[in-house]
């Protein structure tokens, strides 16, 4: 009896969590179906199978008349504000990271909450203080904006990866290095930095990824000129919306997809919240 | 999305003497220099957040919008204003009915995940929808829940609704998109707890002619509470401040109190009274975060 039960249960279980995840991943494979239909509707199922709506894509791309334009301006900031904010975030977070774990001090454990904070603080308030911010100084060029923006939310994840990878790293190795004569800076950079390697390309991916899939603080930031890809979209959905633009957010999300299994080869995604993967 | 304050492994212990004696604790006024562009970067959000309460202090006329003055009117509107108080009430309202959904469907796959052995792709699985762009998710919702949409074609298919029903643009379709976007996060504390659980506990129990339901009732869920709390707590705090479901899927019918600050700040340009309801925010989410990390940090520990 208790062996059926439990092989019911564990089936049970099982199924619950096939569905569970359909349902997790099902927005993105409406948008992939979506994107392959014929008609111009938003139906399901989709009538029929095409790619013209990639080809509208390609439309877009060059421009074309009564089309909102500028979409390839728009995935160039989107992919340059990301690797700014990338560069800085693993240049200033790596060192964060470092002096978190080398020096122990009062307030050590507060220190590190406050660098950690971005990550769950309302990003609504992020955007409005720095738009009321930079309009009150005036002169603050948009990329500039968007750029300290996107830092501000992407350190963190730098900070966490790369200190995941440094809580990893045996002292010792360190240690053997200054003992042979090396001084601290050539220790770091000899030792300490090709050791978490890992961890710096993972938080460094990291970074990119929420900066390139951020919507809500660059919602308050962008500017004429300087539109990210999110607000792009976002613009569209206010218009027509028809399959082209699944044809968009299916490349977007494979190329998140591609930059995801990367990261997850480098650090398991499920050690990185504390689980045992 | 919340990597961070999950559950992070308590950093290892560090020897006190020896060789890394030298380097601990006593250098740390040069070691301050590796954290000085880190703290410009935080110190630059702590700067918006200061101009926000002072901007949230000065009067506002409609014709000269924000004038310079020092005056609690702003947060006493907070209390007053019904549009403030609907706005706050809904959302409270959107935040607990999701939170709570999360909780009965979330707490089930943190045990499967917990007791696979296909762990690490369950939580790839888990966390990649997270790091895709939220207005993507949004806008696969809104395909779905569209007149034509996949819910209203299987429903009305099964002959549960005689017709199709409008979905989108209602507080219902909001729920059901900030469900989606935050069950992760009530999956995680609570998978991390149960996978620290000893098997042993459970298998007592059994051996003790505990059906597998009263083990689990008795043993198994009681000692998950610590996991349920700071997952409870994370997601209530993250549905506070959530704003682009209300934006895509809300269209401009569900006004919670991030709609509402973004109306202030855009559309009417009342910048001291948004300034109060930012300010207003952040103080709830950060109370509700402070007990969520007091909570994490006491599972990390393991004395929960």
């Amino acid at each position: 009896m208790t062996s059926v039960g439990r092989r019911l249960g564990a089936i049970l279980l099982g199924s619950y969590l096939v569905l569970f995840f359909l349902y997790l991943e099902s927005p993105l494979l409406i948008i992939f179906l979506t994107s392959f239909s014929r008609g111009a509707s938003l139906t399901f199922p989709p009538d029929g199978f095409s790619l013209h709506w990639y080809a509208r894509l390609w439309d877009y791309v060059h421009d074309a008349a009564g089309l909102q334009p500028g979409l390839v301006a728009s995935a160039w900031t989107s992919v340059w504000l990301g690797a700014s904010a990338m560069a800085g975030s693993v240049v200033v977070g790596v060192l964060v990271a470092f002096g978190l774990r080398r020096y122990r001090f009062r307030g050590h454990a507060l220190v590190r909450q406050c660098f950690l904070l971005p990550i769950l603080f309302p990003q609504v308030v992020i955007g409005v203080g720095l738009l009321l911010w930079f309009s009150a100084i005036r002169g603050v060029p948009s990329w500039l904006r968007l750029v300290l923006g996107h830092l501000i939310l992407t350190l963190p994840y730098v900070i966490v990866t790369a200190g995941a990878s440094l809580d990893t790293l045996d002292e010792k190795l360190e240690e053997a290095a200054m003992n042979l004569g090396a001084n601290r800076l050539q220790t770091f950079w000899h030792i300490t930095l090709p050791s978490i390697r890992s961890g710096i390309v993972s938080g460094a991916l990291f970074a990119w990824l929420i900066s390139f899939a951020n919507f809500t603080v660059t919602f308050f930031l962008y500017s004429g000129e300087m539109r990210p890809l999110p607000v792009w979209i976002y613009e569209n959905l206010q218009r027509v919306i028809d399959p082209s633009l699944a044809a968009l957010s299916t490349l977007v999300v494979l190329l998140t997809l591609v930059v995801l299994l990367i990261m997850n080869r480098l650090v398991a995604l499920g050690r990185l919240v504390g689980l045992r993967g | 999305m919340s990597l961070a304050g999950v559950s992070a492994p308590p950093a290892p212990p560090r020897s006190r003497g020896g060789a890394g004696a030298h380097r601990t604790g006593r250098r740390l006024p040069w070691g301050g220099v590796l954290f000085l562009p880190g703290a410009l970067v935080i110190g630059s959000l702590l700067v918006a957040c200061l101009i926000l309460f002072r901007y949230s202090l000065n009067a506002w006329d409609p014709v000269r919008t924000m004038v310079t003055s020092w005056t609690g009117a702003n947060y006493l509107a907070l209390v007053r204003d019904p549009v403030v108080r609907r706005a706050f009430i809904e959302t409270l309202r959107i935040g607990v009915t999701v939170t709570l959904v999360c909780l009965v469907l979330g707490y089930p796959v943190a045990y499967g995940i917990s007791r696979s052995r296909k762990r690490a792709l369950l939580m790839f699985l888990l966390v990649a929808p997270l790091l895709m762009d939220a207005l993507l998710r949004s806008f696969g919702w809104l395909v779905m829940l569209g007149h034509h949409g996949l819910v209203n074609v299987l429903l009305t298919g099964l002959g549960v609704w005689a017709s199709p029903k409008r979905l989108i643009y209602t507080p219902l379709s909001v729920i059901i998109e900030m469900i989606h976007e935050l069950i992760p996060f009530m999956v995680l504390p609570i998978a991390s707890v149960l996978e620290r659980i000893d098997p042993t506990l459970h298998e007592a129990a059994m051996n003790l002619r505990a059906g597998p339901v009263r083990a689990f009732w008795f043993i198994t869920l009681p000692l998950s509470l610590p996991g349920v709390l700071a997952g409870t707590l994370l997601t209530f705090a993250l549905a506070m401040s959530a704003f682009v479901a209300p934006l895509i899927l809300g269209g401009g019918n569900v006004l919670t109190m991030t709609i509402l600050i973004q109306q202030q700040m855009l559309t009417t340009l009342n910048w001291p009274l948004g300034s109060a309801e930012s300010i207003a925010l952040v103080l709830v989410v950060l109370a509700v975060l402070t007990a969520y990390g007091r909570q994490a940090r006491r599972i990390a520990r393991g004395s929960a």
